[in-house]
């Protein structure tokens, strides 16, 4: 824990900050940060149970074993886990089948003619169905069940056509439990068992590709080679120079920022959205396969991405080209982009309060309890003074009494410093108050917070989120300390934390290579 | 032999020359629903938010005096006023009182001079679990919408009345789907998935239990209703569809067979489904024509026009009534999202106010304090009743399903401060001529008071009493009690509910059953 951490925890007691709305058994008191480590003894494996795969994760295996896009919407929702979308905490309906049915049933559809251009008679089917089954099932097909498929595309081509067959083969590898789920059996019975290859490979692809594994790295699994640290590291190297890692690093930054879902409000352009998530998406991907892939050039990096049109919206420099960075300099870091911001704001007069959380909650891991019961007839008998700007009303209603202030002084001062842009993530015009405060430290912009942001708190939050992340649940004791125990050296030569380091080194640890079975 | 489903009871006193009216005239027994009294063949429950113009709402503002036991209505005011055309099947309560809304819930849980704490937003499960809501904290759940959970980790904690009767339905008729249906944005608050609760949710501090997550696009219903049907039994198509299902089947089945036992019962739902498949592929009659899929109902999404999507999915439910697909049904009309402005739902309501503090829960909120809102408010409510009205329409059109359907209406919200659930403004059922309800009658419990009044408990009637007067109103006569009871009064925590007391009956009501 940081000192400035402790300090905190100081004042965040003293004024009677209660609850807590984080998810992990790390929390720790009200206010403070979350515990690194500490509390496992023995071997350090959270809990796992079998989960149904996300949408994401169906749509990128569908294109890329299939070359067809599927219609993920229509899929069962995801849950989700401190951001995280996840179906780990809960199993899946008896609707589910019918959803699972419908869209299999239209990928099939789409399918089929595309391998028919690759497989043009039932002569090649056998293969067909190896190659894609065992991509599908994260491991080689039995002979039992190579046959069952190819009995599938015979009898269906018998009665409409080997196009036809092969689309029933692959709408039943999509509805098969053995795509649907990753399947973790281990080796051995003990009660913590390591993953065998073909599980790790399930759960390196889901991690990084958010997809399914390639033939090479299945090829990699038969051959033993995912059994070892070197092995290991050889395919993460390998798969974060892969293109399709890119999706890993777009879909952690929305989840860590909370970005996930923009709520549709007047004034907001989806289409502005959705050029706002490609801006988070390349902003993050540039740093990330940068050669300093690092945590403080991600708070700190001032060049962005944009196309023409969000440079105009934005109200900054045209780029030289579609997505050709520009300067942005009271914008650096990834706090400064837009998508995130407006998926913080939730109205005008308030919006501080939201983005204050973000910082405090997602950059932070802080807890903050739920409202007291009488906030509602505290903002309902609050008068604003016209005079007052929107940051002088939340300071009034928030931070000057009690109950609101032992909770909105904490986090509250964070979200000033957002101030300067509107809830549709625009510049606003003019000057504007910034100034805001961390713990007992001041800043005068937002680009001042990302800099004190730059140290071991923030860092050992970014850790815990990744390893979330990678595991698809949320985390406890048990599994920072397996990271931990990898004994990898995760900061740069300059003392930066570096974020490909981070999640090769997730990769590496106990936790993500084994499971805990119920005794 | 006039009291068959074609002759139902009210319909043999009609043609008697004795009338509706005079039905409800008839002597009053406490019973249990009568082996004379068909069930209804179908549910639907429907659920209002931000009903908070609670005035709007009062059959009795003109001091007529109604009173518990049944009487004619007059003209209809207020939010019923689109309802007097279908008077023959409505039935206004007053004074039903949702004694388990659950205090705890942050904000909206308590005005200064209510002596109960209300409930709010969070307190929406109780209308059809008859239960407290589950506050999770993450723990248990997965997040309804990753957008929100930080703040709003609530979640029903009983199963409610429209599954307990699809699912006994389905024992005698497993092919049937259940339709969870809201048509709002999809980022909306959590409690729009918080209408429905499901089978086998009988305590959500248990892990294992499944969530139903509501369907808002009527393309994705469309398909959960007909993906599997829709050709003729020796279409080629459907002929694959059932292979397909019998290959997934098997390998299900081959897996289950050797996973741990905690991984299998992980997947017995989704199992469950894949057999209801099938069975529903090799039962569904010839004669039950669907239409094509369609590609587009004029929606660009569901945020963008709430209304038409209400409308394509009342023809869906429709379709599925007499294919007899489905046969119980919720449906979240509006919204509380604070994103959604009202005008999406009626876009002739004018935008007087900043169009970035314009949404629904602002305005129910603020109406008191703002004309604008207030017509706001009014006129989005009356919107709701409008799609109220479609729906039975709809229903009627066709082979009129309504006939033999009970749609049952609840508005969690009682005013602008409070957002209280515990005393729902706008309870009403519309039922068909052949069903069990007594209709064309306004019944009041308790003393005809303004709505802070309610704030002390009076002799109004426990929610879980129209929950249980469905269930037998959908043949379910042993259903005695639904939900849990009575605890409002002590201090409520996330280590779970209990029912102090002991069991408690929650008698159907009498004035409500023929």
């Amino acid at each position: 824990m940081s000192p400035r951490s402790l300090v905190v925890l100081g004042i965040a007691l003293s004024l009677g900050c209660v609850g807590s709305l984080e998810s992990d058994a790390l929390a720790g008191p009200p206010g403070s940060s979350p515990r690194t480590g500490g509390g496992c003894t023995g071997d350090c494996v959270g809990t796992m149970p079998i989960a149904a795969i996300t949408q994401e994760e169906y749509g990128y295996a569908a294109l890329d074993v299939l070359g067809v896009p599927a219609r993920v919407d229509g899929l069962p929702a995801d849950g989700a886990l401190d951001q995280v979308p996840t179906n780990a905490a809960a199993p899946r309906g008896p609707d589910a089948a019918s959803a699972y049915e419908t869209i299999a049933s239209e990928t099939g559809d789409a399918a089929g003619p595309v391998l028919a251009a690759r497989c043009g008679d039932a002569a090649c089917v056998d293969g067909l169905v190896r190659a894609a089954g065992a991509l599908l099932f994260r491991r080689a097909l039995t002979d039992e069940e190579a046959r069952a498929l190819v009995d599938l595309h015979d009898t269906v081509s018998a009665e409409s056509g080997h196009v036809d067959g092969l689309s029933a083969v692959v709408s039943a590898l999509l509805q098969s439990p053995d795509f649907l789920y990753r399947v973790e059996r281990g080796v051995g019975d003990a009660s913590v068992r390591a993953l065998d290859g073909n599980e790790v490979a399930g759960r390196l692809a889901a991690f990084l590709w958010r997809s399914v594994p390639d033939a090479a790295l299945l090829a990699a699994a038969a051959a033993g080679r995912l059994e070892s640290d070197d092995g290991i590291r050889v395919e993460v190297h390998r798969m974060m120079d892969d293109p399709r890692f890119d999706r890993a690093i777009a879909s952690f930054h929305e989840s860590w920022l909370s970005a996930t879902i923009v709520a549709p409000r007047d004034g907001l352009d989806p289409a502005i959205v959705a050029e706002m998530r490609e801006e988070l998406s390349r902003y993050t991907v540039s740093i990330l396969r940068s050669d300093r892939p690092t945590l403080q050039h991600l708070l700190t990096e001032p060049r962005v991405p944009l196309s023409a049109t969000l440079a105009a919206y934005y109200g900054v420099q045209r780029p030289a080209s579609d997505w050709a960075t520009v300067e942005m300099p009271d914008r650096a870091g990834v706090l400064g982009r837009g998508l995130s911001i407006v998926a913080s704001s939730h109205s005008s007069e308030t919006r501080s309060i939201h983005r204050g959380l973000l910082v405090y909650r997602r950059m932070l891991c802080r807890q903050v309890g739920a409202p007291p019961a009488s906030a509602t007839a505290v903002t309902s008998a609050f008068v604003r003074d016209p005079a007052w700007s929107d940051r002088e009303y939340v300071t009034h209603l928030t931070m000057d009494h009690a109950p609101c202030a032992g909770c909105h002084r904490s986090f509250g001062p964070l979200g000033f410093a957002f101030d300067d842009i509107d809830v549709l993530g625009r510049s606003l015009p003019g000057a504007t108050n910034t100034d805001g405060t961390l713990d007992d430290m001041a800043f005068g912009s937002l680009v001042d917070l990302e800099g004190l942001l730059s140290d071991g708190e923030v860092e050992d939050c970014v850790v815990r989120r990744w390893l979330a992340f990678a595991l698809g649940r949320g985390v406890d004791a048990t599994d920072v300390q397996s990271l931990a125990a990898t004994g990898a050296a995760l900061h740069t030569g300059r003392g930066e934390l570096d974020l490909r380091q981070l999640v090769e080194s997730v990769t590496l640890a106990r936790t993500f290579r084994a499971r805990r079975f119920a005794p | 032999m006039l009291l068959t489903k074609k002759w139902s009871r009210r319909r043999f006193l009609e043609a008697a020359g004795i009338g509706a009216g005079a039905a409800a005239l008839l002597p009053y027994i406490p019973r249990l629903a009568s082996a004379d009294a068909p069930p209804a063949r179908r549910l639907i429950t429907f659920t209002m938010p931000m009903t908070t113009l609670a005035h709007e709402w009062r059959q009795n503002g003109d001091g007529t005096p109604f009173r518990a036991g049944g009487a004619a209505l007059p003209e209809l005011r207020g939010m019923h006023a689109p309802l007097d055309a279908m008077r023959d099947k409505l039935v206004i309560l007053r004074g039903i009182e949702a004694t388990v809304a659950n205090p705890i819930f942050g904000a909206h849980t308590q005005s200064p001079g209510l002596t109960i704490a209300t409930g709010g937003h969070y307190s929406v499960p109780t209308l059809w679990t008859g239960t407290s809501p589950y506050c999770y904290g993450s723990f248990s759940f997965p997040d309804y919408n990753p957008a929100v959970a930080d703040t709003h980790d609530v979640t029903a904690r009983g199963w409610s009345i429209d599954q307990a009767v699809h699912a006994r339905l389905r024992r005698s008729a497993p092919h049937l789907q259940s339709l969870q249906l809201d048509c709002h944005d999809p980022t909306g608050e959590p409690l729009n998935g918080l209408h429905c609760a499901s089978f086998g949710q009988p305590n959500a501090g248990e892990t294992g239990a499944p969530q139903l997550f509501p369907g808002s696009n009527p393309q994705s219903v469309f398909d959960q209703l007909f993906g599997s049907i829709s050709a003729a039994p020796d279409d080629p198509r459907r002929m694959r569809r059932r292979h397909v299902l019998d290959a997934v089947a098997a390998q299900m089945s081959r897996l289950r067979g050797v996973l741990p036992s905690e991984d299998r019962v992980r997947l017995d739902q989704h199992h469950q489904g894949i057999l209801d498949l099938q069975t529903r592929l090799s039962t569904m009659s010839a004669s039950c024509t669907t239409p094509p899929r369609p590609d587009a109902w004029g929606l660009d999404r569901e945020a963008a026009d709430p209304r038409g999507c209400a409308r394509a999915m009342f023809e869906l439910i429709r379709l599925g009534f007499e294919c007899d697909l489905v046969r119980c049904v919720s449906f979240l009309c509006g919204s509380a999202s604070e994103g959604l402005a009202p005008q999406a739902w009626d876009p002739s309501i004018p935008l007087t106010r900043d169009p970035g503090n314009n949404g629904l829960h602002m305005h129910s909120h603020e109406y008191l304090d703002h004309p604008d809102s207030e017509m706001a408010m009014r006129m989005y409510n009356r919107s709701m009743v409008d799609c109220l009205a479609d729906l039975v329409h709809t229903l009627e059109s066709g082979a009129n399903t309504m006939d033999d359907t009970i749609i049952a209406v609840q508005g969690p919200m009682l005013d602008s401060a409070t957002h209280a659930t515990r005393v729902p403004p706008c309870s009403m059922l519309l039922a068909g001529a052949s069903t069990p309800i007594r209709t064309n009658q306004f019944v009041q419990f308790g003393p005809d008071e303004p709505e802070a009044a309610y704030g002390v408990k009076g002799d109004t009637c426990d929610n879980n009493r129209l929950l249980t007067t469905l269930g037998q109103a959908m043949g379910m006569s042993d259903m005695t009690t639904f939900g849990y009871v009575g605890n409002y009064d002590f201090t409520w925590s996330n280590a779970g509910g209990t029912t102090p007391g002991g069991p408690v009956q929650h008698a159907p009501i009498a004035e409500v059953l023929r």
